[in-house]
């Protein structure tokens, strides 16, 4: 049976599914919605075998036994129907997909396939807010949020978020506490001349 | 090569941790799946014609997200504070502290769900959508956007469904007949039994010490409070070698957070304690609750927590 309730991975009645709403899981009594798409039944997936090559034909750079089936619009390396990456309307060999032409430029967020990001804006403000549970630290951690903040501040963002707040907030509040250090320090030194 | 930008639509539904959180996006012909750790996002993209199943089930999900633990942690400190400079509207306040509580526990208990995502290759469960209500909005549209690029079933599918395998299931197989298989997670080790062994042994001691109070068990206290700082920690590292399972994180989460939650309402109430008084200067940062309102709740929530963790640790598969 294909489709299993999440609670107890027991398969569901088809006849519920067929036509309830929602149904009920005859093992564990939870309820479920469930939604079947035309793709479970498109042919079983896995790559396609890539047809041998016959005496005298291209063959694939990376497999000698394999039928090319085109050239690598990057290389020019043939590969076969195994190797070859459609992309944005071309045919990469995987080399040059994995290599960082393809790969999308740090200042087009999002044209890429990256799978992680590293939130410069995020651990900058966090820098420099979290310290203040423990108000002495910020002498450390100001200096730190705002070289974070500076330097990465043309670093992509999240691929979901679009503002660069998080980067002027910490390096404003950086700043307030550099700015009160000094000021403390300043204060202090005054009075104990004076 | 053109450098288009890809725009995400947020789908509702959104999970906020502490540190972690979780959120759905639509692209142009993809769902984004987005796992936030604060310093690092980790993406997942489901294309729309590749989605093959998408099943919601109606489970309790106990889920204590950062809005739902600041609003708590606000109201309980109001609560604290008004206790000492307005002791009637203290009691309004634990009524309503007491509404929201129950309507948490019923929200959790009966409205919430757990997703879960299939393709020909990947199962994936989808975290944002642990209520019901956020959950079929996001289905209503995600259906929308699936049945624009697969179209819809013309007809009965349930019966052809039988025939057909949803998600990875070889891949499931290959992995269950490894002959090396990864050890499964423990629901308790030597470092979670200290753990749950020293909170309890506090709400003890803490419990005692209200009617006997001694300088030696208030010194005992410190010393097991700062056994359960240790054994927290230990709790994580387990957990990030897949020694532990995450339950176990999770209470050592929430017992982290109760810990300093008591420390801060400690200080917040004797500096309101001392302006009454008409002392002033700072107040000193006390490693053991001293009022005997913080000592019931510190004493009831380290003995709920132990409780709570003894149940994950024997709770029978």
């Amino acid at each position: 049976m294909p489709v299993p309730c999440n609670r107890c991975n027991r398969p569901l009645p088809k006849w519920g599914l067929a036509t309830e709403p929602s149904t009920l899981c005859p093992d564990c009594g939870a309820t479920s919605i469930v939604r079947v798409f035309p793709a479970l039944f498109y042919a079983a997936g896995g790559p396609v075998p890539a047809e041998a090559a016959a005496e005298g034909e291209a063959a694939c750079f990376d497999h000698p036994g394999k039928r090319a089936v085109a050239a690598c619009s990057r290389c020019g390396r043939f590969v076969c129907q195994l190797c070859s990456v459609e992309f944005k309307g071309a045919v990469w060999c995987p080399s040059c997909f994995t290599a960082d032409e393809v790969k999308a430029p740090a200042a087009s967020p999002g044209a890429g396939f990256e799978n992680a990001r590293t939130l410069y804006d995020s651990t900058a403000l966090i820098v420099a807010v979290a310290p203040l549970l423990l108000w002495p630290f910020t002498a450390i951690s100001a200096p730190i949020a705002l070289f974070i903040a500076l330097r990465y501040w043309k670093r992509p963002l999240s691929l979901v978020r679009r503002w660069r707040w998080r980067s002027a907030l910490a390096a404003a509040i950086a700043l307030c506490e550099i700015g009160g250090w000094i000021w403390g320090t300043a204060y202090f030194v005054l009075k104990a001349r004076t | 090569m053109a450098n288009t930008r890809q725009t995400y639509r947020k789908l509702p539904g959104r999970r906020r941790g502490f540190v972690l959180s979780a959120s759905l996006w639509t692209g142009a012909d993809h769902l984004l799946s987005v796992r936030s750790a604060r310093f690092q996002e980790q993406y997942k993209r489901f294309y729309f014609r590749d989605i093959q199943a998408i099943v919601i089930t109606k489970m309790p999900r106990f889920v204590v997200s950062a809005p739902v633990l600041a609003a708590a942690l606000l109201l309980l400190t109001a609560v604290l504070i008004l206790r000492v400079l307005q002791p009637a509207s203290a009691a309004w306040l634990w009524l309503l502290l007491g509404a929201l509580t129950s309507a948490w526990i019923y929200i959790s208990a009966a409205q919430s769900c757990t997703c879960r995502l299939y393709t020909a290759v990947s199962r994936e469960d989808l975290p944002s959508l642990y209520r019901m209500w956020t959950a079929r909005k996001a289905l209503a549209e995600i259906e929308r956007r699936i049945a624009e690029v697969q179209g819809v079933f013309t007809e009965d599918w349930a019966e052809a469904a039988d025939s057909r395998a949803l998600g990875p299931m070889q891949a499931a197989d290959r992995s269950a007949a490894s002959n090396h298989p990864p050890a499964p997670a423990r629901r308790r080790t030597w470092v979670s039994d200290i753990f749950l062994a020293s909170l309890f042994a506090d709400a003890v001691i803490t419990m005692i010490e209200m009617r006997a109070p001694s300088s030696w068990l208030a010194d005992v206290s410190v010393a097991l409070t700062v056994a359960q700082i240790a054994g927290a920690i230990g709790i994580f590292v387990q957990r990030h070698r897949g020694i532990l399972r995450v339950g176990m994180q999770r209470l050592a989460i929430t017992a982290l957070l109760f810990i300093g939650g008591i420390t801060y309402a400690q200080m917040i109430g004797d500096s309101f304690a001392a302006a009454r008084a008409g002392r002033r200067g700072p107040v000193a940062l006390q490693p053991h609750p001293r009022s005997e309102a913080v000592r019931r709740i510190y004493s009831g929530g380290a003995a709920l927590l132990a409780i709570a963790g003894f149940v994950l640790s024997f709770k029978p598969e």
